[in-house]
């Protein structure tokens, strides 16, 4: 402590301001704050100036806990993301690397502190130290999965935006001294693949104008085979993706996320593989160490380096592949020429990489029924947030007595870019096996495969007939057939987008209600956490569909067909939302679906404001 | 003794002592986040100034803690830990996106709403009150006014020294610095 103990036995001793601070601080000895006491009890100037500093004291507390705290701007996603992140993290296995990561930041500065005491283990931990953590390396702001999860969800984005994708990728691959170029065109719509080996990079072969010369290196079937043997995919090698299987199928691994400037690198060490001891280059390798460098801006992968290794007979083999590219596009089925294709490949995609992770998963373990539980949460949760559990009939279904326990996704998709979408939101879940098919499948299998999945029932199931009960009014009101029929649209998809949020609320009410009637302990905080987010979502969803609903039929419901009045009802949740539904069909189509009706259009529509309103008020309040 | 209870930071074996001891550790950890979520982020949006980093350190930090502790790492006091991971993580940022302490402006003190219900004048001298402690914190040297913010937080020297990676008199130093110019600049 810094106290001159012999200023304090003096007879005219006063504290000083930084003896007044400390002991306005409590950091004082007993003795020491002792004394001051009693000297203050005696002494007013010092009194008043040790008042002073618990004054400044007192206003930056109430400054910063109640003022600052009230008036910074709330987190802007309400933590909704943590629990699935902690959830995601859960799901991880156990890193002792990790551990040690983050631990060594607390030993290093400790061994400093405790440098005096030990300085031979000080400069061996340093250089320990030293040799795991490359110098200037920054901490990672975000996990590799998370990065890894962004950039597939950003290249899928790309995807989404052009009619039949076909990715073009031209990559230069560089195996031991040997360089080569690849260009591979992948057909996201129709599963198949194709590829070409310039001889130059010069070489003007692009976008299927086959001219180039095409000659397939000898090593080629080696690097396929050492992509396969390692989970990656040798028809997309430089994907975010095709990083994340592999790393989700190694042992315990280490990782850092490094940003410099225009790029982050996700590197991934694995600490203590799996499989057998044994392997040779034949093999394939083992992939022991990579990196997969992303573009900061839209987090496209542009380079890989992977450090291979082989143990055969006790000796140790390595050899590196290093994987850039050189171009990359997302370009119409319809813009290449009409015979690439002639002689592809199947391509590999994500579904069966995602099935290939799930039966590893699979034979490695049995799940209990609380990991069950976790994964159907999560595969929920991945629904949710691709927004297939709204208009999508896809059914989540836990078989925990079958002879291969796991999860069920099943289900039909509107195109093949959103089938990929949900398969990619599905992977790395564990214990999931998927039945996802597109409409154009079924078509193809035939009419009578269309039903075998729980369906939603769908708001605009069946063609609405063209005469609305309420038409004339609306005729008068619009004074054109156009604007009435707009205006029907747009209360018609407001409804159905009500309903679609009203029967996935229900459905999760159920489910949850199901799942904690079995046992509060089959569901973790996280994922209790995570059906909480969905529920609120769906109300949220629901809360601004009524509410647009209400702006869009209001006005014209009133002045051209009814007065509005105060409504009691209490109906739950979903039968109002449905109630709405049954009547904006009625009314705008003349839906003969909705039996429970009133009599007259005036009193159907003055019913629907009611609820409307009282939906609305419902939701308000469940906020 | 204010730094007994830190014992088990430097390299001891403690577990999450403050949570109950028959809860799993995502639980705990939940638990930990929702006690202390609202005190780490208002501690890092006066580093980063931005609402979304904040709160995307703030989880960071917590998701840290629990790899660090499934991993077989023990902490004896996770709240200084939580707070010592975010700091590190938002001067990172800060580093990154070159925000200084002079640029990260507290904008949001100058709409600080009043106690309820003053009467008018007193809400007036308040927020005077308010917008002077504002003015002299956001010249302080970074250093200075993270030491005040800890201990508002309610840690004590030991404690931010710690989580600033400085020693005590080093913390006792910027202390004395920063509430001598309060005291001067306020004119309490």
């Amino acid at each position: 402590m810094m106290f001159d103990l012999l200023k304090w036995v003096k007879p005219d001793w006063h504290p000083t301001e930084d003896d007044l601070l400390l002991y306005s601080d409590g950091e004082l000895f007993p003795r020491q704050a002792a004394k001051i006491h009693e000297h203050l009890e005696s002494c007013w100037p010092c009194r008043v100036r040790a008042e002073k500093y618990r004054e400044i004291i007192s206003q930056l507390v109430d400054c910063v806990t109640t003022a600052l705290a009230a008036s910074i701007p709330p987190p802007p996603n309400r933590w909704s993301y943590f629990a699935s992140r902690l959830h995601n993290t859960s799901l991880r296995p156990r890193s002792l690397g990790s551990g040690f990561q983050y631990a060594q930041t607390f030993v290093r500065s400790e061994m400093v502190r405790l440098a005096s005491g030990g300085a031979v283990l000080l400069i061996l931990s340093l250089v320990f130290i030293r040799m795991v953590v490359p110098p200037g390396a920054a901490p990672p702001l975000a996990s590799a999965g998370d990065l890894l999860r962004h950039s597939t969800d950003a290249d899928l984005q790309r995807l989404k935006q052009v009619h039949q994708p076909v990715i073009y990728q031209k990559l230069r691959i560089r195996a031991g001294r040997k360089s080569f170029t690849r260009e591979v065109w992948r057909d996201a719509s129709n599963h198949r693949s194709k590829e070409q080996w310039p001889l130059s990079t010069s070489a003007n072969v692009k976008l299927g104008a086959q001219g180039g010369a095409n000659a397939t290196p000898p090593e080629a079937e080696d690097l396929k085979q050492t992509f396969a043997s390692n989970n990656m995919a040798w028809d997309d090698p430089l994907s975010a993706q095709s990083y994340d299987n592999w790393r989700n199928n190694v042992g315990t691994r280490s990782e850092q996320v490094v940003r410099d400037g225009d790029r982050i690198t996700v590197s991934t060490s694995i600490l203590s593989p799996n499989g057998p001891e044994s392997i040779a280059w034949r093999d394939g390798g083992r992939l022991v160490a990579a990196h997969l460098t992303l573009r900061t801006r839209d987090l496209h992968p542009i380079s890989e380096i992977l450090d291979l290794r082989s143990w055969v007979d006790g000796k140790e083999a390595a050899r590196q592949i290093e994987v850039a590219e050189l171009n990359y596009e997302v370009v119409p089925l319809s813009a290449l020429n009409a015979a690439i294709f002639d002689d592809a490949v199947p391509a590999l995609g994500s579904a069966q990489m995602s099935r290939a992770d799930g039966s590893a998963l699979r034979g490695a373990v049995t799940p209990s029924a609380a990991e069950l539980t976790d994964s159907e949460m999560a595969a929920r949760f991945a629904l949710h947030k691709v927004g297939a559990d709204l208009s999508a009939p896809i059914t989540v279904e836990l078989r925990a007595h079958a002879k291969d326990p796991g999860v069920t996704v099943t289900g039909i998709l509107e195109s093949v870019a959103k089938k990929q979408e949900v398969l990619q939101a599905l992977s790395g879940i564990p214990y999931i096996h998927t039945d996802l098919k597109t409409e154009a499948d079924l078509s193809q299998e035939g009419p009578s495969r269309a039903s075998t999945s729980e369906s939603t029932p769908s708001p605009g199931a069946g063609v609405p007939p063209p005469h609305s009960p309420i038409e004339k009014q609306l005729l008068r009101y619009f004074q054109n057939q156009g604007a009435v029929e707009a205006f029907s649209e747009q209360a018609f998809s407001s409804a159905e987008s009500l309903m679609a949020h009203a029967w996935a609320w229900r459905r999760l009410s159920e489910r949850y209600g199901a799942i904690k009637a079995g046992g509060a302990s089959l569901l973790r905080p996280s994922s209790q956490q995570l059906i909480e987010v969905m529920l609120r979502d769906h109300r949220d969803g629901m809360r601004a569909d009524a509410t647009a609903l209400m702006k869009t039929l209001e006005p014209v419901l009133i002045s051209s067909v009814v007065e509005p009045t105060a409504a009691t009802s209490d109906s739950p949740l979903f039968d109002r939302a449905s109630r709405v539904e049954a009547l904006t069909l009625y009314l705008l189509f003349g839906n003969p679906a909705s039996e429970s009706v009133r009599a007259t259009p005036e009193e159907a529509a003055q019913e629907l404001l009611e609820e409307l309103q009282l939906l609305c008020s419902e939701l308000e309040k469940q906020q | 003794m204010p730094t007994d209870h830190y014992d088990g930071l430097h390299f001891g074996v403690i577990n999450m002592s403050s949570l109950e001891s028959d809860m799993t550790g995502e639980e705990q950890i939940t638990q930990l986040f929702e006690r202390l979520r609202d005190g780490v982020y208002r501690y890092v949006m006066t580093i980063v100034g931005s609402s979304g980093i904040a709160e995307e350190i703030t989880q960071e930090a917590f998701i840290k803690l629990y790899s660090f502790t499934r991993n077989g790492g023990h902490v004896s006091h996770e709240r200084a830990w939580v707070y010592r991971t975010a700091h590190n993580l938002a001067i990172n940022e800060g580093c990154r996106k070159q925000i200084t302490s002079a640029s990260v402006d507290w904008d949001w003190l100058s709409k600080v709403r009043p106690d309820p219900d003053p009467d008018p004048e007193q809400r007036v001298l308040q927020q005077e009150k308010y917008a002077r402690l504002r003015a002299t914190l956001n010249r302080l040297p970074a250093q200075q006014k993270q030491c005040i913010l800890l201990r508002v937080e309610g840690f004590g020297y030991s404690e931010i020294a710690r989580i600033l990676d400085v020693s005590k008199s080093t913390v006792g130093e910027s202390l004395r610095r920063a509430m001598k110019r309060l005291k001067v600049e306020h004119d309490v």
